[in-house]
């Protein structure tokens, strides 16, 4: 990975916080058009989907058999038509644990009044399971503690000591750190190694030696494929509640190892209902294929 | 004209939707174009190609904000223009410099491929999240907008060194995070 691909990976950057970024100073108060901008954001919404409803895109239909088990939001009728639709480009969207995103199209699509009573073909996305967040995080820790070590902690107050008041950099040095070329770490490395005393080195090369470790281990205990395991176990669990709770849906099979993809039949309550208290969900039509952003 | 109803005209294939879109986000799509390629005939060139992408696009995709669908493509294809320029013709500008800042996150790799670049995205996305207001906004316009650091601080009414001091400390707990989520093994 290069600064050109770090830089592409800013279209992620979700439509909201870009909104958010496009207002201007406000006044006084620096930054106090956030709210504002947030709640111009929430009524602009609101009318957007008022109007598009009014300019509704019938959706495709076709008649399924009924799912087995029924909740009691599920209507009782042998058949009902099964509403299909098609997914757009550029809606891509990561929720966070327990958060529920439905993509636009679809929020339409359950809301119309001719789909009343109908079954939904959707894809749920499950991803950010709180219990894989949970340990991800205390793995973290485990290396934020070895770098937090009393010899590293006071090789960097020495650092910074030798930066302020020992350290007189030339011009080469300061153009180099205009251009984020700086090379002053290393000039404190070879003044810590000639000035320091033996059992201080020792005791930080120990210590960093134990922290790039602790790395080490969190890379491997993090990796997708690792955490693979603990993911599919908390997909299994909602997998049960959802049964239990009358979802028809089921994992699907893809070479997702972040993510789970569930696939079903929903009916607009369970979709707009969608239990995603220690995960988050992004709710999309089946067959998305993902890719119309480039 | 409302942005639901020039969305309404795409759908129904009326190229009255380009004319429209032109009217309405011709010159904010520029403004994006241009601060990434510095030259205004290039800049056009890329506005027209983004209309053409818009109208391939739309349907299916029914975009949330409008806008942004517009921007996101601009920025897209402006960014592939400048790759494609030879270093010459590249000259400095500011995208240069927001290059280099980022260089600093993640050194000199190899170029990632398309999977890893979806990947990364996603996480750029979940960091930008999280930071704080005004560091999110400030690395938003620098390096989704490529704004200058006077224009950041115009914008915000803020000071220039404000700004830098957010971005860099935006920037670092990019690399931190970049680290920690596996992207990047060491920084440089």
């Amino acid at each position: 990975m290069n600064a050109n691909d770090l830089y592409e990976s800013f279209q992620g950057v979700d439509d909201d916080t870009l909104l958010r970024s496009e207002a201007k100073k406000n006044g006084g108060r620096r930054f106090a058009w956030i709210g504002y901008a947030a709640a111009a954001c929430l009524v602009l919404g609101a009318s957007m989907f008022g109007l598009s409803r009014l300019a509704k895109k019938p959706a495709e239909t076709q008649e399924a058999a009924l799912p087995t088990e029924q909740s009691a939001a599920v209507p009782t009728e042998d058949a009902r038509r099964v509403v299909t639709g098609e997914n757009g480009g550029l809606n891509e969207f990561v929720p966070s644990t327990g958060q529920r995103y439905l993509l636009p199209d679809l929020e339409q699509a359950i809301r119309a009044p001719e789909n009343d009573g109908c079954l939904f073909d959707v894809e749920v996305r499950i991803w950010n399971y709180a219990e894989v967040e949970a340990f991800v995080e205390s793995e973290w820790a485990k290396v934020t503690d070895k770098q937090n070590d009393p010899a590293i902690l006071h090789y960097n107050e020495e650092y910074d000591y030798w930066l302020d008041n020992i350290y007189e950099p030339t011009e080469a040095d300061l153009k180099a750190q205009e251009n984020n070329k700086g090379r002053e770490a290393e000039y404190f490395a070879a003044y810590w190694a000639e000035n320091y005393p033996q059992e201080e080195q020792e005791a930080y090369s120990a210590a960093m030696e134990a922290a790039k470790e602790a790395r080490r281990a969190y890379d491997a205990s993090t990796a997708p494929e690792a955490l693979k395991p603990l993911r599919d176990a908390a997909a299994a669990r909602l997998l049960t509640k959802l049964a239990e709770a009358g979802f028809d849906i089921g994992q699907e099979e893809k070479d997702g190892v972040i993510i789970n993809y569930l696939h079903g039949l929903l009916t607009r309550e369970q979709i707009e209902g969608f239990p995603v208290g220690d995960c988050g969900a992004f709710i999309l039509w089946y067959g998305y294929n993902g890719a119309a952003d480039e | 004209m409302t942005d639901e109803r020039i969305i309404e005209l795409y759908f129904s294939r009326d190229e009255e939707a380009l004319r429209e879109t032109s009217l309405k986000y011709g010159g904010y799509c520029f403004s994006v174009a241009e601060s990434i390629l510095a030259d205004p005939g290039e800049s056009e060139e890329c506005v027209n190609s983004t209309w053409f992408r818009a109208w391939n696009s739309i349907p299916p995709a029914r975009p949330k904000v409008l806008k942004l669908f517009l921007a996101r493509i601009t920025r897209s294809l402006a960014f592939d223009r400048y790759r494609n320029l030879s270093a010459k013709k590249r000259g400095g500008g500011e995208i240069a410099l927001v290059l280099d800042e980022l260089s600093e996150c993640v050194g000199e790799g190899s170029a990632a491929d398309e999977a890893e670049l979806n990947e990364l995205k996603e996480a750029v996305g979940r960091f930008v999240r999280q930071l704080p207001e005004r560091e999110r906004a400030v690395l938003v316009r620098r390096c989704f907008y490529t704004e200058s650091i006077s224009s950041i601080a115009e914008r915000y009414g803020i000071a220039g060194s404000s700004v830098m001091t957010a971005l860099s400390r935006a920037r670092k707990k990019l690399g931190n995070y970049l680290m920690k989520e596996g992207f990047i093994n060491e920084r440089k």
